[in-house]
C-alpha cells in the first residue's frame, strides 16, 4: 500500500490532502490483508467520512476513490487498474512486453505504481516475452504474463505460445482491442483488431475469452488462471477491451479471492492395480518426462524407484530424477522391461517404438512382445486438434488419467502395501546390478568425452565440462535444452535438483532459448543462482535482443554460445537427403551454415550492454573466460562467452 | 568369357551396384593418405555427425542417451569391411555415399585419417574429467 504514483494524483496524496494538516495518510488494505504501519485517520467532516468509508470498503487493492483538485476530464479509477488487480490476485508477479497501443491502458496501470507487483519487464520481441514466461514458470513454478499487441504482436508471439502449449507450461497472454468498431481510429487501430482475437492461437490455448465488462474480466481471469495452473497446464489468452481499459469507473466490481484448483490424482483403484503389477514385475522400468514440478516430486520419484529398484528413464522434459543416482538409465533399458510405468510421458509411442529417419519409415519396437505398458497421464484430460503435439497414439495396457506428480505419494503407499517380503529381499541384488551398470556407463562416457579433448574447434564435451567447472562452486541452473550438446550434462554432471535442468522448448521451436533463458534468470534474480544457457547460435539469432533485456533488468544469466556456425541439425538432414539421391552431400551446407561472414557474438552482446568474451577458439582459453564471465554474473550482470565449437 | 565376366563385375562394382564396392570385399584396409583423407572427411561432411576427431556423440554404437548424432569412429575405427559397408549401405541415419560421390580411394584415405588419430588421453589425466563422480547416490527404500 501507499505506492508512489509517477505523475498525476495518487490516492495517498489525495487522502493526505483531505485530511487534517499534517495528518497521516490512509492505507487501504485488501480484504483480509493486514494494514501497513500507516494508521487510518479520523474523519474531520461528514464529507470526509463518506470518502474514507468509500475507500475502506473498496473491494480491491486499487480501492477506487474520488479525486479532488484534478483537471476536468481526468480519468478516475481506470478499468485497467482493476484488471491489473485481478492479475495480481491470481499470482502474476511479472508482465513481459514490447509496448503496443492496444494495451497501453494496462501498461500504464502496471508502471504507475513503483514497487508494486506485477513488475514490468521490457523485451524486444513478443516471441521473447512468450518464451520468457515459459522459462520463468519452469524455474519458479509460478505463472507469468505477457502483453501482446493485437494481431501483429500475437502473430509474433505465436511460436513461443506453441512451445509452451506443447511443454504444458502456463502463461497468461493479454491483448487489447476496441470491440466496438465505431470507437476505432482509422489506420492502425483497424489493422490491429480482429473479430476473433484468440483465433490464431486457439489450438494451443487452454482457455480464451473476450470479456465485455470489468466483472466479466474478473471472472475470465479467475477461470483462466485456474485452468492454466491445473495439470496439464497451458497458456490462456484474455482480450482486454480498450474502452474498458481506458474508461474511468465510479465503482469497481467485487473481486473474489482466487483459490487455485487441486491437481487431478489418479483413480485409487487403478493405483492399487498398478502397484500390484509393478511389484510382480521381474524388470519394471519407470519412464518420466514432464512428470515432476518440484524437488518434493523428485524425491517422491526417487522413493518409488528405490522401493522397486527400478531403473528410471528420464526423457528430460524436466529434471525428474538425479543423474547421479544409480537407477538413472538411458532409454534402451526399456528393451529389458516386462512392465513399463510411464508417468506423464508426452510421447509414449516414441518411448516404446521408433520410426527411423529413412525412406522406409518403418516402425520398429524398442520393447519386447508381451511387455505391459502402464501410463499415468494427464494428457488424457485435454483435447488435441490441429496441432499434432500429442504424438503418435499408443494403446497402453492400462491407461490412467491423472497427474503423475500428484499421484506419486499414493502410488508409493500402494507399492509399500503390495510388496511382499520375498520381493523386498530381492532389492539388494537388483541394486548391485544397477550400480554396476551406472558406473560402467559413466566410465564409458568419460572415455568418450576425452576423445578430441584438445581439438580445435573445441569439442562439445569440453565446452560442457568447462562450463560445469565454472558454475559448480555456486548454486546453478542449466536453463537451456541439452540434446544439441549430446546431453553431456546429464551424462557427466551431478544434476540432483529439480531446478538444475528445465528441459527444452517443448515443440522444438528454434528461438525458445532466447526468451526462456532470461525468464529463468528472472525467476532466480537475487537468489544467488548462476543460470547457464548453452545456447546454439542458430537459436540465438532468432532473438538476440533478449540480451538487451538481460542487461536492462540485470539478470543473472551466463550465455555460452555453442557456436558451430550452422543450423546444424538441418545441415545433417539435408546431407542425408542428398545421399538418398546420390548427390553431393557437401552441398547440404548451402543454406544451413552461418558463415561468410562469421558472426562475432561477443560484439553483438557488447552492443546490447552485456559483458562478453570471444570468439574463443582455443580450448585452453575457455576455462579462464568462463571464470571471468561467472564473476560478472555473480556481481549481478549477465555475461556471454562465444565458443567456436564442434558441431555436436 | 572370363574376361568379359570380370569386366562386367568391375563395371558393376564401379557403379556401386554390388555389395558396396570392390573395396568392401576385403577386410584389409588399402593404404591411404591421411592428410587427403582429412580433407575429404571435412568436405564430404563426415565431421557433421562424427566430429572433426571422430568423437561423435561419445558412444560407440547406437543409443545410450548420447543425442541423435553419429557414434565414435576414432580412434580405433571399425574394421575396414564394416566401415565401407556402412559408408555404401548405411544402417540407421547416415547419408549414403556411392562411388559416384566418394571413390574407393577417397574412402581409403578417410579410413587412413581415422587410423591416424591418436588414442584419447586417459580421462584420469584430464582434471575436469578426473573430478567427475564415479560413485552414484541411491539406496534401497522400504
Amino acid at each position: 500500500m501507499g505506492k508512489k504514483r509517477s505523475g498525476g494524483v495518487d490516492r495517498r496524496s489525495f487522502l493526505a490532502g483531505i485530511g487534517a494538516a499534517g495528518a497521516a495518510t490512509v492505507a487501504v488494505a485488501k480484504p483480509g490483508e493486514a494494514q501497513t504501519a500507516e494508521k487510518a485517520i479520523a474523519p474531520k467532516s461528514a464529507a470526509e467520512a463518506r470518502l474514507l468509508a468509500q475507500a475502506e470498503t473498496a473491494q480491491t487493492q486499487s480501492a477506487q476513490v474520488q479525486f479532488q483538485s484534478v483537471p476536468e476530464g481526468t480519468v478516475r479509477n481506470p478499468g485497467s487498474d482493476f484488471m491489473i488487480d485481478c492479475m495480481r490476485e491470481v499470482g502474476i508477479e511479472y508482465v513481459a512486453a514490447i509496448p503496443g497501443s492496444t494495451f497501453r491502458g494496462l501498461q500504464e496501470s502496471v508502471i504507475a505504481f513503483e514497487g508494486r507487483k506485477p513488475e514490468w519487464i521490457t523485451v524486444t520481441h513478443e516471441e521473447i516475452s512468450g518464451a520468457m514466461a515459459h522459462g520463468y514458470y519452469k524455474a519458479s513454478g509460478k505463472p507469468m504474463a505477457l502483453m501482446v499487441h493485437n494481431s501483429v504482436g500475437t502473430q509474433h508471439a505465436a511460436m513461443s505460445v506453441y512451445d509452451a502449449w506443447a511443454d504444458r507450461a502456463p502463461m497468461m497472454i493479454l491483448t487489447g482491442n476496441y470491440a466496438d468498431a465505431t470507437q476505432r481510429m482509422a489506420g492502425a487501430e483497424w489493422y490491429h483488431s480482429k473479430v476473433d482475437d484468440a483465433e490464431m492461437l486457439r489450438g494451443m490455448l487452454k482457455y480464451d475469452d473476450q470479456p465485455a465488462s470489468l466483472q466479466h474480466f474478473e471472472e475470465s481471469i479467475m477461470r483462466g488462471a485456474g485452468l492454466m495452473m491445473t495439470p496439464p497446464m497451458g497458456p490462456i489468452f484474455i482480450v482486454a477491451d480498450q474502452k474498458l481499459q481506458e474508461d474511468g469507473f465510479a465503482q469497481f466490481p467485487k473481486m473474489r479471492k482466487f483459490v487455485a484448483p487441486t491437481p487431478p490424482v489418479a483413480d485409487p483403484n487403478a493405483v492399487a492395480q498398478i502397484a500390484k503389477m509393478l511389484v510382480a514385475a521381474k524388470n519394471p522400468v519407470i519412464v518420466v518426462d514432464r512428470s515432476t514440478r518440484s524437488q518434493t516430486d523428485v524425491q517422491n520419484l526417487v522413493k518409488l524407484a528405490e522401493l522397486l529398484q527400478a531403473p528410471v528413464v528420464d526423457k528430460l522434459g524436466r529434471l525428474n530424477f538425479p543423474t547421479n543416482h544409480y537407477l538413472w538409465s538411458p532409454l534402451p533399458v526399456v528393451a529389458s522391461a516386462d512392465v513399463i510405468l510411464a508417468l506423464d510421458v508426452g510421447d509414449l509411442f516414441g518411448t516404446v517404438a521408433e520410426v527411423a529417419d529413412n525412406r522406409a519409415r518403418r516402425t520398429v519396437s524398442r520393447i519386447k512382445d508381451g511387455t505391459t505398458v502402464i501410463a499415468i497421464d494427464s494428457e488424457l484430460l485435454i483435447p488435441g486438434g490441429n496441432y499434432q503435439d500429442k504424438q503418435r497414439f499408443y494403446q497402453a495396457d492400462l491407461p490412467v488419467a491423472g497427474d503423475s506428480a500428484a499421484t506419486l505419494p499414493v502410488l508409493i503407499e500402494a507399492v509399500q502395501r503390495a510388496m511382499p517380503d520375498a520381493r523386498r529381499n530381492e532389492n539388494p541384488q537388483r541394486a548391485e546390478v544397477r550400480k554396476k551398470a551406472w558406473i560402467a556407463r559413466r566410465e564409458l562416457d568419460l572415455k568418450g568425452a576425452a576423445v578430441g579433448w584438445d581439438s580445435v574447434p573445441i569439442s562439445v564435451a569440453r565446452m560442457v565440462m568447462e562450463t560445469y567447472n565454472a558454475i559448480k562452486p555456486y548454486k546453478w541452473a542449466y536453463v537451456s535444452g541439452s540434446s544439441f550438446q549430446n546431453n553431456w550434462a546429464q551424462r557427466l554432471w551431478d544434476m540432483t535438483d529439480h531446478g538444475h535442468y528445465l528441459g527444452s522448448s517443448g515443440a522444438a521451436g528454434v528461438g525458445y532459448t532466447c526468451g526462456a533463458s532470461i525468464g529463468a534468470a528472472l525467476a532466480h534474480k537475487g537468489d544467488g543462482t548462476i543460470c547457464v544457457s548453452i545456447h546454439g547460435d542458430g537459436d540465438f539469432m532468432m532473438g538476440p535482443g533478449f540480451l538487451w533485456s538481460a542487461a536492462h533488468h540485470k539478470l543473472p544469466l551466463l550465455t555460452v554460445v555453442h557456436n558451430n556456425r550452422a543450423w546444424h541439425n538441418e545441415t545433417m538432414f539435408v546431407q542425408v537427403v542428398a545421399g538418398d539421391r546420390d548427390r553431393h552431400p557437401e552441398r547440404g551446407r548451402i543454406g544451413t551454415v552461418i558463415t561468410e561472414p562469421n558472426i562475432d557474438y561477443a560484439k553483438v552482446a557488447q552492443g546490447f550492454g552485456v559483458y562478453a568474451e570471444g570468439p574463443i577458439t582455443q580450448p585452453a582459453q575457455l576455462g579462464p573466460a568462463l571464470q571471468r564471465a561467472v564473476a560478472m554474473v555473480r556481481s549481478g550482470h549477465p555475461a556471454l562467452v562465444d565458443v567456436v565449437s564442434q558441431p555436436r | 568369357m572370363r574376361t568379359k565376366l570380370l569386366t562386367a563385375l568391375a563395371a558393376l562394382a564401379a557403379s556401386g551396384f554390388l555389395y558396396g564396392s570392390v573395396a568392401a570385399q576385403t577386410n584389409t584396409a588399402p593404404s591411404g593418405d591421411p592428410k587427403h583423407g582429412y580433407a575429404v572427411y571435412v568436405v564430404q561432411g563426415c565431421y557433421e555427425c562424427h566430429g572433426y576427431q571422430g568423437q561423435g556423440n561419445g558412444r560407440r554404437g547406437q543409443g545410450g542417451g548420447g543425442g541423435d548424432v553419429g557414434p565414435i569412429i576414432a580412434p580405433k575405427p571399425p574394421a575396414w569391411a564394416s566401415f565401407v559397408k556402412q559408408v555404401r549401405t548405411p544402417r540407421q541415419i547416415m547419408p549414403t555415399y556411392s562411388t559416384n560421390i566418394l571413390s574407393d580411394k577417397d574412402a581409403a584415405d578417410i579410413y587412413a585419417y581415422l587410423l591416424s588419430i591418436p588414442d584419447a588421453k586417459d580421462p584420469k589425466a584430464i582434471p575436469l574429467l578426473n573430478g567427475v563422480t564415479l560413485t552414484p547416490t541411491g539406496a534401497i527404500a522400504r
